[in-house]
């Protein structure tokens, strides 16, 4: 039995790690497949930061798609295909057009499927555009309108990152064109009708070069050596052999993409990175991470493994059999080293502590939890519920992430009162922290009133006291947090307190513990009225957490966010009700109990 | 002999009261619904009237209902804490740690307190090669009269009252107030609705000032006040108007010489002087998101002068004055650098309750951790 259990393991294991080769292994597509070449690793900047050219590609097309790959190619031949193949790029469906209004806002409305070419949706926009300076200066958006704009936020991305390497094909042309007027002298009469053909074409492609000489939207050329500017550029005209060997390689990469030449497109992306290197100061192996970690996409693999935690940590609670117990152990231990990697990449990549967006400490704070449960688990009498519980709350977390960034996960640089890798490491992560103690103390809560409720005739005591302990731990971490947050705020804004709406929220968590624990004390309510407060520290600090920065007021402005208002509201009306009935139930058992004795 | 013992035993069940968990059970709910009201109100009236209506006032109205403030609530808590900490403790190791924290919550109320009775905020507007002595309030307006560069009278804008005089000795003018706004309206003198009696004089000719719903951010409601003069001659007496930014004081002729009425942000002076010598915004590469900005100043005091850098997260503090990079100002003219100034004698409080407090909760939990193993281990 236990040798199959085994054994169905390590072949659904085995699964999950072959899955994207098996999915994106097809090397040969008929075209170089861009994605096992330097060519991916190559550095770019955008959104401040350098990132590898993988990366860029991914961030764009999730933008554009909502996906980071199409059907039938990944992220970076599609990015492939935009730089040298344009023409083949503006067919590629990648444009979300969801739902029927914007699609008869188009003119589309006969249109199936959800992605769009930009070819396809090259009318609409063009219907379309008399509104857009209205709707950029509206204070509100219908969704609709919202989409709308997005689209054509899109499309003039999509059209700079096309026209971004015309500046390279158009030189040869323009070279060509110049040699034959050299030859024939200025009078046009002189050209044949191909020469006449080809110099016309090479005047407009002259015109598309200076237009991408103004283009910024692919920087990839490595500053100037001698420049004073630091800051990378696109390929714009210039005279330092330096740039002009690297727009060169980029030439050739275009030559080598077109003739399907792999070993010339690598050899001239290889050339291109080690050229690029020396201007990274020493980071480049960040290129790597992030690279792998887009690749590796380890918040995914902790996702497979809290789930399996949760599937083990069930049978086990239901058939009571140690070997259940000890693979929920393993896979959560795996789901943590899994999170915990992802986790310490982005600080690598990021140079900072991976706390710095609200999107960051829901990956953090998942973390959090699920390492407590595990080791509150180990330590504590090994029954297998704080496992559960950590492994449920930080998949949720994980699960939810991606709805506080639905842009996808870019990695972005912080604003400058943010820009502090000591109070991040402080302030936010012990701030971050309390946040993940309370939810667990709360789930615990949670399974302490469920079993009172469902138990008349026992008191669960030691379960009570685990919560209460919990909870000491979280007043710490959530007071000490606080507090830090105000000397931060004493060090940055001059003052220690300013009853901004966010410290106002941290304020609210202690004062809440604080408020149950002197009931205990004085024996003001009874226990699972204290649990039952404790289970609402989930309510409370979903709000401290999310719903006061939809009030759009204070300081913490980096914060702001808007369109979760719903969800956190339907969860916290459903956290309510639960608790309610929870409550409701456990107090009649205890009237039982009363009545009974 | 028997009234003082009667006093003592009342005394001591004061003390017994006060020093029991229901004054934190019974008195924290409502500063937690003062603290919630006070935070979702902030969304419509702006911190400035919410931390003047729910977190700073002895009462808080709803309606024709009192309430107490969070101030006289949070001074009964401390007073219990105070009095439990001195007379009631139980000074054992088991108990050390629930002490420490209860002393550094003690302290982080003391410095609230010194803090809310004493600091004053502002903030100083520097332009590159400028210097300047003189700090604005943040929410505080003051109308000012000035002769020959010296002030004559300085009124707060919170003193002014519909029909108030304002006497201006020596300068024989009859200065009276028509109207006031805490945030105006610029409308054309033939749109006003209000009546001031003519002549209008000054900018008062083309535009009057009507009163709007104050904007939630307090900073950017635009004061002013509607005034009539009398005593400078027919020429000149009449209606006018002043208010913030106005891009010249109103300036009126008199016997004893020129005397100017301004209006705007209530200033006081440091006792030293801050020049900038340069302003460095730092972006991150390729868009306009500030990565990191500082000023380069001198400070002048007496005949002593030297440079510091001011810069996010590392304040100047010198002479009981905090200095801080609050942000900048581009115009055509250059660029100017923001700084905020704090002067607050109890800044160092929180500092040591903080530490307190949380050695004093780690203590707590790792005690109690310790205690439920231990429990565990005997039960098994």
């Amino acid at each position: 039995m236990i040798c199959r259990v085994w054994m169905a393991l390590a072949v659904l294991l085995t699964v999950i790690v072959m899955m994207p080769t098996i999915v994106y292994g097809a090397e040969d597509r008929g075209r170089i497949n861009v994605a096992v070449t330097s060519f991916a690793l190559l550095p770019v900047l955008d959104e401040g930061r350098i990132k590898p050219l993988d990366s860029y590609a991914r961030i764009y097309l999730r933008r554009f798609s909502g996906r980071e790959f199409l059907d039938d190619m990944r992220a970076i031949d599609w990015l492939a295909d935009v730089l040298f193949d344009p023409e083949q790029a503006a067919q590629k469906p990648v444009f979300r057009v969801a739902g029927r209004d914007l699609k008869i806002m188009l003119g589309m409305e006969a249109a199936e499927g959800r992605l769009f070419s930009l070819d396809d949706i090259r009318a609409g926009l063009e219907k379309t555009a008399s509104l857009i300076p209205d709707l950029m200066q509206a204070q509100s958006l219908t969704p609709v309108q919202r989409d709308l704009l997005i689209l054509h936020e899109n499309a003039l991305t999509l059209r700079l990152m096309m026209d971004s390497s015309a500046p390279l094909i158009a030189e040869d042309a323009v070279a060509q064109a110049m040699e034959i007027i050299r030859r024939s002298g200025a009078d046009p009469d002189g050209l044949d009708e191909s020469e006449r053909a080809l110099v016309g074409t090479a005047f407009m492609l002259d015109r598309m070069r200076h237009d991408g000489a103004m283009n910024t939207q692919f920087r990839v050329v490595p500053p100037a050596p001698d420049s004073d500017d630091a800051l990378w550029r696109g390929f714009t005209a210039a005279d330092d052999p330096d740039t002009r060997h690297y727009q060169a390689l980029w030439r050739d990469m275009i030559r080598a993409y077109h003739q399907g030449d792999r070993a010339l497109f690598e050899s001239a992306a290889r050339t291109a990175y080690d050229t690029a290197l020396p201007f990274l100061d020493g980071d480049g192996h960040i290129l790597w991470v992030e690279r792998i970690y887009r690749t590796l996409k380890p918040f995914h693999w902790s996702e497979i493994f809290y789930i399996l935690t949760l599937l083990a940590g069930g049978a086990f609670m239901m058939r009571g059999q140690p070997l259940f117990y000890r693979l929920a152990v393993l896979a959560g231990a795996a789901g943590i080293v899994a999170h915990g990697t992802g986790l310490v990449m982005r600080s690598l990549i990021l140079a900072r502590p991976p706390v710095g967006s609200l999107y960051e400490t829901l990956l953090f704070v998942g973390f959090v939890m699920a390492v407590i449960a595990l080791v509150v688990d180990l330590c504590g009498a090994r029954r297998g519920y704080v496992l559960l519980c950590g492994a449920l709350a930080a998949l949720s977390l994980l699960l939810v992430a991606p709805v506080i960034a639905p842009e996808g996960d870019h990695l972005e640089v912080l604003v400058a009162v943010l820009d502090s890798n000591f109070w991040l490491a402080t302030h936010v992560v012990l701030m971050t922290a309390g946040y993940g103690m309370c939810i667990l103390t709360a789930l615990l809560a949670h399974i302490y009133l469920f079993r009172r409720w469902r138990d008349h005739s026992r008191t669960f005591g030691d379960l009570f006291s685990l919560c209460y302990r919990m909870a000491v731990f979280s007043l710490f971490l959530t007071a000490f947090g606080t507090m830090l947050g105000g000397i931060w705020a004493d060090q940055s804004w001059g003052r220690f307190w300013g009853w901004d709406p966010k410290e106002n929220a941290a304020l609210f968590i202690v004062l809440w513990l604080v408020w149950l624990m002197h009931a205990r004390l004085g024996d003001y309510l009874s226990a699972p009225q204290i649990a039952a407060g404790f289970a609402f520290l989930n309510v409370i600090v979903a709000l401290a957490w999310f719903g006061v920065n939809l009030l759009g007021v204070g300081l913490h402005s980096y914060g702001f966010i808007s369109g979760i208002a719903w969800g956190l509201g339907v969860f916290c009306s459903v956290q309510c009700a639960v608790i309610g009935v929870l409550w409701y139930g456990a107090g009649r058992a205890r009237r039982h109990n009363v009545g009974t004795s | 002999m028997r009234n003082g013992r009667n006093i003592r035993i009342f005394l001591q069940e004061m003390a017994d009261w006060l020093t029991r968990p229901a004054v934190v059970f019974y008195l924290l709910p409502p500063v937690m619904f003062l603290l919630v009201t006070g935070t979702i109100i902030q969304k419509e009236i702006g911190l400035y009237d919410a931390h003047r209506l729910y977190f700073s006032s002895l009462l808080v109205w709803f309606g024709p209902v009192p309430f107490p403030g969070v101030y006289p609530l949070v001074a009964v808590i401390a007073f219990s804490l105070f009095v439990r900490f001195v007379w009631k403790s139980e000074w054992r190791w088991r108990k050390a740690g629930i002490h420490m924290a209860h002393l550094g919550a003690l302290i982080l109320l003391l410095g609230g307190m010194v803090t809310a009775l004493q600091a004053r905020e502002g903030f100083l507007v520097i332009p590159e090669g400028g210097v300047t002595a003189f700090v604005s309030d943040y929410h505080k307006r003051e109308m000012l009269v000035v002769r020959d560069g010296a002030v004559l009278t300085r009124v707060p804008f919170s003193s002014l009252r519909t029909g108030d005089k304002v006497f201006l000795d020596g300068t024989g003018l009859d200065v009276r107030i028509l109207d006031r706004c805490r945030n105006c309206g610029i409308v054309r003198r033939e749109e006003a609705s209000s009546s001031a009696p003519a002549p209008h004089l000054g900018m008062a000719q083309f535009m009057a000032l009507e009163p709007i719903a104050p904007e939630p951010d307090e900073e950017i409601n635009l004061s002013g006040v509607t005034l009539s003069l009398r005593g400078a001659g027919e020429a000149q007496d009449g209606t006018y108007i002043i208010f913030e930014a106005m891009p010249y004081p109103l300036a009126i002729d008199t016997d004893n010489g020129a005397v100017e009425i301004m209006f705007g942000k209530a200033q006081t002076m440091l006792p030293f002087a801050v020049g900038l010598e340069s302003f460095v915004k730092e972006t991150h590469p390729g868009i306009d998101r500030a990565r990191h900005y500082h000023s380069d100043v001198v400070i002048y005091d007496g005949d002593v002068s030297w440079p510091v850098r001011i810069e996010m997260n590392r304040p100047l503090r010198y002479k009981g004055y905090t200095l801080f990079q609050s942000s900048y100002v581009e115009s055509e003219d250059g660029v100017a650098s923001v700084l905020a100034v704090v002067e607050n004698r109890g800044w160092l409080f929180p500092y040591i309750g903080t530490g307190l407090l949380a050695l004093g909760l780690l203590w707590h939990a790792v005690l109690m951790a310790a205690t439920g193993r231990r429990r565990r281990r005997i039960i098994s």
